[in-house]
């Protein structure tokens, strides 16, 4: 059975979705192998304003590359630099790390089950390196019933969360970040990802878990096939600035292949989840920019489920600048969040709970600020809209 | 200090890597970043390593041809550095040591010198492409006198 929908190499092109040019070259000098990353390298080189900022998501990638340079035996004028950015994220990484150390401390000492997600397992187990990999926090989950518990700890250690974790955002949310002072950040998580805000996803991750030795001591993190899925399904969102970490990430994981990636899961819970279009589109780009080890069964098996409706509905704001640019953005974008909360069904089964997400999306005081919202953005983005054509 | 003295790196304060043949270290509790290169990049691989001090002193004078008093002198010069700035650690009873010490590469000798970097909250807002020298972050560009 075929899709109805876009297919990947339609959507492939489309900017703010996938690597830029320039991220493109990056990728490629990161993670190529031999003369074809050299040749990348230097056609970044020929095109890139040394003089100005980078692009804040090619920066990131630097010290990587940095270390596939080092690893072909390529040096020239810019090698210091790079290496520098290099010491830098290491330097960066090993104080994050160390000031996450009193946190995990209290966590473990309060009997907290502990998941480290995202970049810590990433550098230390994948990547294999502090250096390559920059970082702005650290990632923890905790079961939901121990959110508040880890969220009390933080506050007692100093952190303030951005949004206190009270009933609402930790119905609506899988996460809040944390900072404390000294460039102290910490994600607590009690669901593993914004489209799985719900506890019977959770499970899964957490029986799978493998221990993870972090700073001393002995905690969790994700086997690989659900750190692959985590990793694909949060990085692939359409932004203006395209994030790209995630396809490094990704390479690493599906490259290290000390555990074999199970397919077979990861195919039916994407397909149970919603979620096998962004799979699909993710894993189909690697396997043709990266030469990534995918199965083709896999990606055959992933193209052929047809997306629901609801599925659709969510693409549409997540894999384009709909919710930038169309005046309803905001409303759609919040309609194709709502299917995925748990206890709700479908997106028009409940209107009071709709509208109560709607109040909780925007930062509303009430339900009654709504339709003034809804028509503010409506005059304010037709507006724009009507001064762009003029323009 | 003597070169009798056993030591051993002071963790988890002190974390380290090498880096293409430099030794960078940081001293979390300090908040201080230092860096090395060559012997001594080699010598904290043996403190590392947990190389027994007459051991490591044998391969410098071995390795380089180095007269046993200059190569004792300039190694516990390059230690006292590193406990100075609470790097290392003298050995307790529960450090296990090893008299193998890692091969000395056919690097020339030069005496090994460790390059401290105090202002390390600075160093960290430094912009690593624009705002440093071309042996790049942490290193600051030189100025015109230099």
């Amino acid at each position: 059975m075929g899709r109805t929908g876009p297919r990947a190499p339609h959507d492939a092109d489309r900017h703010g979705l996938f690597p830029s040019r320039e991220q493109s070259l990056v990728l490629r000098g990161a993670l190529g192998d031999g003369p074809d990353a050299l040749r990348a390298y230097e056609a970044w080189l020929a095109m890139v304003d040394m003089s100005r900022d980078f692009d804040r998501e090619v920066f990131r990638l630097i010290p990587l590359l940095y270390e596939n340079l080092r690893r072909l035996g390529h040096q020239d004028a810019l090698t210091g630099r790079l290496k520098g950015t290099y010491r830098l994220a290491w330097a960066k990484n090993h104080r994050l790390f160390d000031g996450t150390r009193p946190v995990l401390d209290r966590f473990l000492a309060a009997g907290l089950r502990v998941m480290a997600l995202k970049g810590a397992p990433l550098a230390l187990c994948y990547y294999g390196n502090l250096g390559v990999r920059p970082m702005s926090d650290v990632d923890f989950a905790v079961p939901g019933d121990q959110a508040e518990a880890a969220s009390q700890i933080l506050a007692e250690l100093g952190y303030r969360p951005w949004r206190t974790l009270d009933g609402d955002v930790k119905r609506f949310r899988h996460a809040v970040g944390f900072k404390a002072p000294g460039q102290k950040e910490v994600d607590l998580h009690w669901h593993m990802l914004v489209d799985l805000c719900d506890d019977t996803a959770d499970d899964v991750f957490w029986q799978t878990a493998q221990p993870f030795r972090f700073l001393g001591r002995d905690i969790l993190a994700p086997d690989p096939s659900r750190l692959l899925l985590l990793t694909i399904i949060h990085g692939l969102r359409w932004n203006p600035e395209p994030p790209v970490r995630w396809i490094p990430d990704a390479v690493m994981i599906l490259r290290h292949g000390r555990q074999p990636i199970d397919w077979d899961w990861l195919v039916g819970f994407a397909t149970e989840r919603h979620l096998t279009y962004r799979l699909h589109l993710g894993l189909a780009y690697l396997t043709r920019q990266f030469a990534a080890d995918v199965p083709p069964s896999a990606l055959a098996r992933l193209a052929g489920v047809q997306p629901t409706l609801r599925e659709r509905l969510e693409l549409r704001t997540l894999l384009k600048p709909l919710r930038y640019e169309s005046a309803m953005g905001p409303l759609l974008d919040a309609l194709a969040e709502f299917p995925r909360l748990p206890g709700i069904g479908g997106p028009f089964r409940t209107a009071g709970a709709f509208t109560h997400f709607l109040r909780f999306h925007w930062g509303l005081s009430g339900r009654r600020e709504i339709p003034r919202r809804v028509l503010q953005g409506l005059r304010r983005r037709t507006t724009a809209g009507a001064a762009g054509a003029r323009n | 200090m003597s070169s009798r003295a056993e030591w051993v790196i002071n963790a988890p304060n002190a974390v380290s890597e090498v880096i293409d043949g430099e030794l960078v270290v940081i001293n979390l509790e300090k908040g201080r970043y230092y860096s090395s290169e060559g012997i001594g990049s080699y010598l904290w691989q043996c403190v590392e390593q947990q190389v027994r001090a007459d051991a490591a002193l044998a391969a410098l004078t071995d390795g380089f041809g180095l007269a046993p008093e200059r190569a004792r002198s300039d190694m516990e010069a390059f230690l006292e550095a590193l406990r100075r700035e609470g790097l290392i650690r003298e050995a307790g009873p529960d450090d296990i040591l090893t008299s193998d010490a890692p091969g000395v590469s056919g690097q020339a000798y030069a005496p090994p010198e460790l390059k401290v970097y105090s202002d390390m909250q600075d160093l960290l807002l430094l912009d690593p492409i624009h705002d440093v020298g071309e042996e790049g972050w942490p290193v600051k560009p030189r100025t015109p006198a230099e």
